[in-house]
């Protein structure tokens, strides 16, 4: 177990003027699961690589046990790493690739033996220990890069894209195993991904990442339901958030498009406060948080709009429907029961309890 | 593809395969022949046939010194140059400094120097140094054959993700360990391919290693050279020389083979 602490990371590549990662904070507790999320290109890679040593830190601390681990060679940090491209050698065998590390650190025969099996009947590599990469499949070689980590039993597990090489279907399955193996292990590990279903699923808690700064961290559902400003609601989640440029007027947001809807008492008394009355502002809300039900249209009859179907996909349980609104595409998750055709009118209801505000400047989420 | 012109591509596929082979005829008919027989007729089967050409040949070209000569000066000098070309075009492509990229590039134009320009100085050198002897042409060989080399691993080091060198790292490996575990035998396939394109050069070098051997460290294509005079041309023991010193490469060539095809093929695409 181990406390790690970032504290104002900064990272400059040479030749280039502006910082890839900047003023990254953060504090991890104990076998705590920490997601790196983000667009490609956000410094979520970057970061990892600064923990793991394989970059240097410009400016800022790295701790971990309060001891500051900045100039510490990679293999003395105690730290397993899982690549992108799982980076088995090709020429060793799976036993081998798993007790490599061991092997290198002069381990005990019989304890590397021991340590590898175990490893091995964890992830269900038994058979295979005896086989070289080349002849496992996708999967397998997945898990023999987690097992490699595993048998090293590091403090703190780094896995940097590692179900990004993998079919849909072998993803999800992985992502259980990786999640199962978290609780098993009950070590810390931080989780670069660009996916962020495998953020809200995986994650105890989340960093999200922009430009080289963090937007927000938080737990999955504190990310969903109070995202701190425009990026996290429109990333978080899928299909993304709506977003609509809106005027507030006498308790109602409108705008040219055809919006015109009452904003919730409580809701209006928060922005009237922030003076936000007669301003412009952006109006978030999320797909699933459209309804074209007539129970719902019935219960938000101030909220009612009517738009005209451009695309619509049904996926069994629910159908997603693609319209536009003055203008602006929006995307609404309604019920398989509503499904329409493209060209037909529907009337749809925000449930405005749920909506998002935030501030046309800053792009801040105000409520 | 159809049958007519399926057997058009075999019959000239046996025609290029006759072709390649009629040196070989040559070579070995001809070495069984008395030197009457081969004046008489070169293409014919020996008729009569004679094996002691096999055993002069074998005292005249010294046949064990020269053969040993020769395996130790190749051996050497391939195990030299694959030793430090690997380690070079380790060093040189992980390491993305302007003065790396100007080196390779200082590499990849010496082979454009035409070693003929350089034999007197270089030869003038060694010899004001008492180095003009086996181990001097092992140098040498380093000097002229590293930079392909160098050429041929960086190409393939160029493939190897950069993430093998990082896992190794972070599992505890030192620099030395990273390549002699990890990455030098991810290279086998051009390690062949390397070292069968020098042992071919070096082995049958003839002008290099008569600038510099003297004769008790005389290679076999030297010891070949006696037996060709002013005046007169052994054939039928130069013939059968070659026939016996043949024979170390085809049988290297048969035991790599599996890795000289593929170490060929990953050369060419990578």
């Amino acid at each position: 177990m181990v406390k790690i602490n970032l504290e104002h990371i900064y990272k400059r590549y040479q030749g280039n003027t502006d910082y890839s990662v900047s003023d990254f904070n953060l504090d991890i507790k104990d076998g705590e699961f920490i997601v790196f999320v983000g667009p490609s290109g956000c410094g979520k890679s970057t970061t990892l690589r600064m923990i793991a040593g394989l970059e240097d830190i410009t400016k800022g601390d790295f701790k971990m046990d309060d001891k500051v681990m900045n100039k510490v060679q990679p293999k003395d940090r105690d730290i397993a790493m899982v690549f992108q491209n799982y980076a088995l050698y090709p020429h060793m065998t799976v036993f081998d690739n798993m007790a490599f590390g061991l092997n290198i650190r002069k381990n005990d025969k019989e304890d590397t033996k021991k340590r590898v099996e175990n490893a091995a009947k964890i992830l269900g590599l038994t058979p295979y220990l005896k086989r070289k990469p080349a002849a496992l499949s996708g999967g397998q070689r997945q898990r023999v890069a987690l097992g490699r980590a595993i048998v090293r039993d590091a403090n703190l597990f780094l896995l940097d894209e590692p179900l990004s090489n993998l079919d849909a279907k072998l993803r999800v399955q992985m992502r259980t195993e990786i999640a199962q193996l978290h609780q098993r292990l009950g070590r810390n590990f931080i989780y670069v991904t660009h996916d962020q279903v495998e953020a809200m699923t995986m994650a105890d808690r989340i960093v999200i990442m922009n430009d080289g700064m963090i937007q927000q961290v938080g737990t999955p559902s504190e990310l969903y339901s109070k995202p701190a400003n425009k990026f996290v609601a429109g990333f978080i989640g899928s299909p993304a958030t709506n977003f609509f440029d809106v005027k507030l007027e006498d308790g109602k947001i409108v705008n040219d498009g055809g919006i015109n809807i009452a904003v919730p008492e409580g809701q209006y008394k928060v922005l009237k406060q922030k003076g936000y009355v007669g301003k412009e502002l952006t109006f978030g809300i999320r797909p699933e948080d459209i309804h074209a039900e007539e129970v719902a249209i019935q219960a938000f009859p101030d909220a009612i709009i009517n738009a005209k179907i451009q695309v619509s996909e049904l996926l069994g349980a629910e159908s997603i429907l693609y319209s536009n609104l003055g203008g602006t595409d929006f995307i609404a998750k309604v019920d398989s029961r509503d499904h329409r055709q493209p060209g037909d009118n529907v009337r749809m209801a925000f449930e405005m309890t749920k909506a998002h505000y935030f501030d046309k400047d800053t792009d801040e989420t105000i409520l | 593809m159809n049958k007519k012109s399926r057997s058009a591509i075999g019959i000239v596929g046996i025609l290029l395969g006759i072709l390649w082979l009629f040196p070989f005829y040559l070579i070995v008919t001809n070495s069984f022949k008395t030197p009457k027989g081969i004046f008489a007729s070169v293409l014919s089967l020996p008729h009569p046939s004679t094996g002691t050409n096999y055993v002069n040949s074998f005292h005249a070209l010294n046949f064990i010194t020269s053969l040993t000569n020769s395996l130790i000066i190749t051996v050497c000098s391939v195990l030299v140059i694959i030793l430090a070309s690997s380690m070079a075009a380790y060093a040189l492509q992980r390491n993305h400094s302007k003065l790396s990229s100007a080196l390779l590039m200082l590499f990849i134009s010496a082979m454009l120097i035409p070693f003929q320009s350089v034999m007197i100085p270089l030869t003038a050198n060694f010899g004001a140094v008492h180095f003009l002897n086996m181990w001097g042409l092992v140098v040498m060989y380093l000097g002229f054959d590293c930079s392909l080399s160098v050429f041929l691993y960086q190409g393939t080091l160029s493939s190897i993700p950069i993430a093998m060198d990082e896992s190794a790292e972070l599992e505890g490996a030192s620099r030395w360990q990273i390549f002699t575990k990890v990455i030098f035998p991810m290279l086998s396939p051009i390690t062949v391919t390397v070292a069968i394109l020098n042992i071919i050069a070096i082995w049958n070098d003839y002008l290099l290693p008569s600038l510099v051997l003297p004769q008790a460290q005389y290679t076999i294509p030297l010891q070949m050279f006696n037996f060709f005079g002013e005046y007169t041309k052994q054939w039928h023991l130069a013939l059968a020389g070659i026939t016996i010193s043949i024979i170390p490469v085809i049988l290297f060539y048969l035991f790599a083979q599996k890795w000289i095809i593929k170490g060929v093929t990953d050369g060419a695409v990578k």
